[in-house]
């Protein structure tokens, strides 16, 4: 073929030109250390590689999130370890008091520490999170949950309870209003509660009991009236809410159990004649109120044995407390551990979505570097044999 | 005088042979240079007794090499060539304004949700809701000037097809204007060889510009037309090329040619090739990208705005709208007659295509034709809701003939702006909460999991749950219609007033749940948890896409277009190359060649002196015996 000579030109500074190019392709491929410059260079992986950062970015979100109820679920955690030992400590002194030993006055002074866990648990359910707000106050958070109203306490906070999405799919409590905590405890034993009438005049002392029976339950309140006739004791038990006659004309000893459609209990000392204790179906007490209560007990200018009754049930009423803080210590802590699984598994997800990403973007530099070797070489070579060629003219050997 | 006479001869024939050849060298950088040579014949012989003498030589003519099939397969191959250039160029721009990976939307979006978490995390912290409204106006600024620089691109294109026409316009005028000497000169039975190589260097400049068909004429004349075949050049007449508005979308220029004084405009997908091909092939592809990051736009703002107005802010006030963005654009065409104006809402986002569309009214019948794949649906009357679109009549009443051009997210991007810059109006909680009675004997808890949009009107009124028993409640309050006996499972979900509760738990006969206002609920995060959902949630393409998805989609759509015109590109350069060699291996002049003839010619010049020296030799021997008798 022939061959022109602006051909020769041409094409050799059109190829140069070229070669050119993809060297300054692949020197700024190494400087950036991007594989793509431009989603042109490889459509398919641009798009996969925004999808995977996207992905990355949720999965770092969630990491923050599982961060952010960590920190909101430990605080909780502490503060309700913290209002377990109080109860804790409260019940023993409670059952300190019980020593008959004890005059009045060392129960006064077991008051006075008592009054004193009473103001610690209110500051303990009115605690305060990193940020400020209150941790029990549901939604409220801005608002004091709990505030001392007369003698008794209120809520002023809701349930709300947030939840922030740990995982994918996956939205765990962090917070929760201290009502269900704090203010609805179940007072009694859990499913009934006891107590000596107010106006009892004998040595009875009725224990907090316990149920024998489940499937017996009615949920009916009850009473016992006792009759002391001829020193003889007896009692009937009548069913207040239904207003009907259990059993009549009992016969009494002391200290043995007595049972009642599934409830058992305990009558001990020696009731006088018209003496009643009622036997109640558990309604919801705050821990604020049942502490008040104990101390209202000791307080209390009443027999013995009424005042004894009043510290028994103020007793059981803190062990229903102890447990309700232990249910709620146990929730947050299986959500703490449950986040500690989920940060071991989000933290490989973001290693893998990482790798993948470096994958679909990133510059093999072996290959970059190798790539870089031939396409100097090519120019070189092209410059060189253009150098050549344009340096061939016949006119050059005519004189 | 026959020696002396045949030596001239000879003498003229290597002269111009040399001539002819200087000519060579010299133009051998001229474009569109055919190398000539000289067509040199014997001249008529003189007979005599002993047979015929020859009497030398003659020049017959100069002529060019020239091959008419190679020249015109070289000028198809450039309109090719360019219009691939150019349009993988100007792709490129769109390519690599979304190439930057830690500056593009794509970081803007997932800081947006980022800081829809943060503040989920801490509802009532300010400085979180301060971080999502910078975020949210980080975006906005975002899509903003993605969209202005699009816009600019489409800017380009303009200036391109009118740099373009102009150019087309110049050389026309050259052309005719060479025609016309062309024709003279032919008349004369030469060819005008250097005329000729001007005109095919004019074609040739015309076919960077556009695809242009050329067709000789018998008087050496050449007819160039244009589209469906619209004459630019008729010998030595020529016709105006014009850019104008396209009545159509007055933001775009269209190409027609004049017809006096009237402009007509080539049919649609009639000019290819060149230039202008390219402009108008990327304005596709340009307005694909706008309308489907407008569709993200559009998207966005619409579900987020949906979401936060179901919502109660910070000060206890149902939320407002976090973005505005413009709706759909309709563009009457300026020649309509009729007067009706029309309206178009977006009703559904999901439906939602990245097209446009054509509105035409024909009398009776409206024709809607999306532009991206020209499906057509015909209606005898409006409102129509077509592709999540509800086109309207607002007012007036069209004439026959009229169309519109109906663009539904073409605005989105552009617009795209945040409303709240109070960190408090982040509507972060839901307006509504459930309560456990404290008197509850039963463990039953109720939760508010979900207010969805639209806002109801009764979403805050007080509702109370009551059990009846274990497993079954009624639900009394306004709005719910009051329903009794329903049948509880435990982790079930009730939805009223447009809110839905969870229930959960052991409830026990009697135990009761209100739900009722928010009021104070500063530490609700549900609605900004709903928001974060949007994150991932498919709204867009039929629900198989999230605002990242369509994104993502836009990107490799963009990479793919870019990608195949620049390998196309590359492709039409080997062959513009090959037919440039081919045509050039006839054509072109090679100095070596020229060298070899300067010599040849050189060397004939001096044979054909020597020659005359031998007459005038012959002549003296002649004259020294006259003399010397």
């Amino acid at each position: 073929m022939r061959i022109s000579t602006s051909m020769i030109y041409d094409l050799g500074s059109a190829s140069m030109a070229d070669q050119q190019s993809a060297l300054f392709k692949t020197q700024e491929q190494m400087s950036s250390s991007r594989r793509m410059l431009s989603p042109a260079d490889d459509p398919a992986a641009a798009s996969t590689a925004l999808k995977v950062s996207q992905g990355l970015a949720v999965t770092q979100q969630q990491q923050a999130n599982q961060q952010a109820a960590n920190s909101t679920l430990s605080q909780a955690e502490s503060v309700m370890g913290s209002t377990s030992d109080l109860l804790q400590s409260a019940t023993q002194l409670l059952l300190s008091a019980q020593n008959g030993t004890m005059s009045q006055s060392d129960r006064d002074a077991v008051v006075t520490q008592l009054q004193g866990m009473q103001q610690q648990l209110l500051a303990l359910a009115n605690s305060r999170d990193g940020a400020g707000g209150y941790l029990f106050a549901g939604y409220n958070e801005n608002t004091q949950p709990f505030v001392q109203n007369g003698s008794s306490v209120a809520y002023n906070g809701d349930d709300g309870v947030r939840t922030l999405e740990v995982a994918p799919g996956r939205s765990m409590d962090v917070s929760s209003g201290g009502a269900d905590t704090f203010m609805r405890v179940k007072n009694g034993n859990g499913v009934f509660a006891t107590a000596a009438g107010a106006g009892n005049t004998g040595g009875g002392v009725i224990d907090s009991g316990s149920v024998t029976d489940p499937s017996a339950l009615t949920g009916h309140a009850y009473q016992l009236n006792f009759s002391v006739s001829g020193g003889v004791t007896t009692y009937d038990v009548l069913d207040t809410t239904a207003g009907t006659t259990v059993s009549s004309g009992n016969a009494f000893t002391a200290g043995s159990a007595i049972t009642v459609d599934g409830q058992q209990f305990t009558v001990g000392g020696q009731p006088g004649n018209g003496d009643n204790f009622t036997v109640s179906p558990s309604s919801n007490e705050s821990m604020f109120q049942m502490l008040a209560d104990g101390i209202a007990a000791l307080k209390s200018g009443a027999s013995p044995a009424v005042r004894t009754s009043a510290v028994n049930s103020a007793v059981a009423n803190m062990y229903q407390a102890q447990n309700q803080i232990s249910l709620a210590r146990a929730a947050l802590g299986s959500n703490m551990a449950e986040i500690t699984t989920l940060t071991s598994i989000s933290a490989s997800a973001s290693t893998t979505q990482q790798t993948r990403l470096g994958d679909l973007t990133s510059l093999d530099y072996n290959a970059a570097t190798t790539q870089l070797t031939e396409q100097t070489t090519a120019l070189q070579a092209a410059q060189q044999t253009f150098g050549k060629i344009s340096k061939m003219s016949l006119f050059s050997y005519l004189a | 005088m026959s020696v002396l006479s045949i030596g001239i001869s000879g003498l003229g024939a290597a002269q111009s042979g040399i001539a002819t050849t200087s000519h060579n060298i010299s133009n051998v950088n001229t474009p569109g240079y055919s190398r000539q040579q000289t067509v040199q014949t014997t001249n008529t012989p003189m007979y005599s007794g002993g047979g015929y003498f020859g009497q030398g030589v003659n020049i017959a003519s100069v002529q060019r090499a020239y091959n008419g099939f190679l020249v015109a397969q070289v000028r198809e191959a450039q309109s090719q060539s360019s219009q691939m250039d150019s349009l993988s160029a100007q792709l490129q721009n769109i390519d690599n304004l979304l190439a930057d990976p830690s500056a593009g939307l794509s970081p803007m979006l997932d800081n947006l949700f980022s800081a829809v978490n943060t503040v989920s995390a801490s509802p009532s912290d300010p400085a979180s809701r301060q971080t999502l409204v910078a975020s949210a106006q980080t975006l906005a600024s975002g899509f903003t000037s993605l969209s202005t620089q699009l816009t600019s691109f489409g800017d380009q294109a303009n200036a391109a097809i009118s740099q373009s026409v102009s150019t087309m316009n110049a050389d026309a005028a050259q052309l005719a204007q060479i025609n016309g000497q062309i024709v003279v000169a032919t008349a004369g039975g030469q060819p005008p060889n250097d005329l000729m190589d001007q005109r095919d260097a004019l074609l040739q400049d015309m076919a960077k510009q556009a695809r242009i068909s050329v067709v000789p004429t018998a008087d050496g004349g050449t007819n160039v037309f244009l589209g469906n075949g619209q004459a630019l050049v008729l010998g030595s007449q020529q016709n105006q090329l014009a850019a104008q508005a396209d009545p159509a979308d007055p933001s775009q220029l269209t190409v027609g040619i004049m017809v006096g004084s009237t402009f007509q405009a080539f049919a649609a997908g009639s000019v290819s090739g060149g230039s202008i091909g390219a402009a108008l092939a990327f304005r596709q592809t340009l307005q694909q990208t706008q309308n489907s990051l407008g569709r993200v736009a559009a998207g966005l703002a619409q579900s987020f705005n949906a979401q936060q107005d179901v919502g109660q802010d910070l000060n206890g006030n149902p939320g407002t709208d976090f973005f505005a963005v413009a709706g759909p654009q309709i563009l009457g065409n300026s020649n309509n007659t009729g007067s009706a104006s029309l309206s178009a809402t977006i009703s559904n986002y999901g439906a939602l295509t990245t097209s446009d569309y054509k509105l035409a009214y024909d009398g009776t019948n409206y024709t809607l034709t999306r532009l991206s794949d020209n499906t057509q649906q015909t209606f005898a009357s409006l409102p129509q809701t077509v592709d999540g679109v509800d086109i309207d009549l607002s007012s007036g009443t069209p004439a026959a003939g009229d169309s519109f051009l109906i663009e539904p997210t073409r605005a989105a991007a552009q617009t795209f702006t945040t409303l709240i810059t109070d960190p408090n109006k982040v509507a972060a909680a839901f307006p509504v909460r459930a309560a456990v009675t404290s008197a509850n004997s039963g463990s039953g808890t109720a939760k508010i999991t979900g207010v969805t949009p639209p806002a109801d009107p009764n979403v805050s009124q007080p509702v109370t749950i009551t059990f009846t028993s274990a497993t079954t409640f009624d639900i009394s309050g306004t709005g719910t219609g009051n329903p009794t006996g329903l049948t509880y499972t435990p982790g079930m979900q009730i939805s009223y007033n447009g809110w839905t509760a969870t229930l959960a738990g052991a409830p026990a006969n009697g135990d009761t749940f209100k739900v009722g206002p928010n009021t104070g609920g500063s530490g609700d995060n549900g609605n900004v948890n709903a928001l974060a959902n949007l994150q991932l949630a498919k709204i867009l393409s039929g629900g198989t896409a999230s605002f990242s998805d369509a994104y993502a989609q836009l990107v490799s759509n963009v990479g793919n277009q870019t990608a195949a015109t620049i390998s196309s590109a590359s492709a039409q350069k080997s062959v513009l190359t090959n037919a440039t060699s081919a045509e050039q291996s006839v054509s072109g002049v090679n100095l070596d060649e020229e060298a070899a003839n300067l010599l040849k010619y050189q060397q004939a010049y001096q044979a054909a002196s020597k020659v005359i020296s031998t007459a005038d030799a012959m002549f003296q021997s002649i004259l020294s015996v006259i003399s010397s008798n």
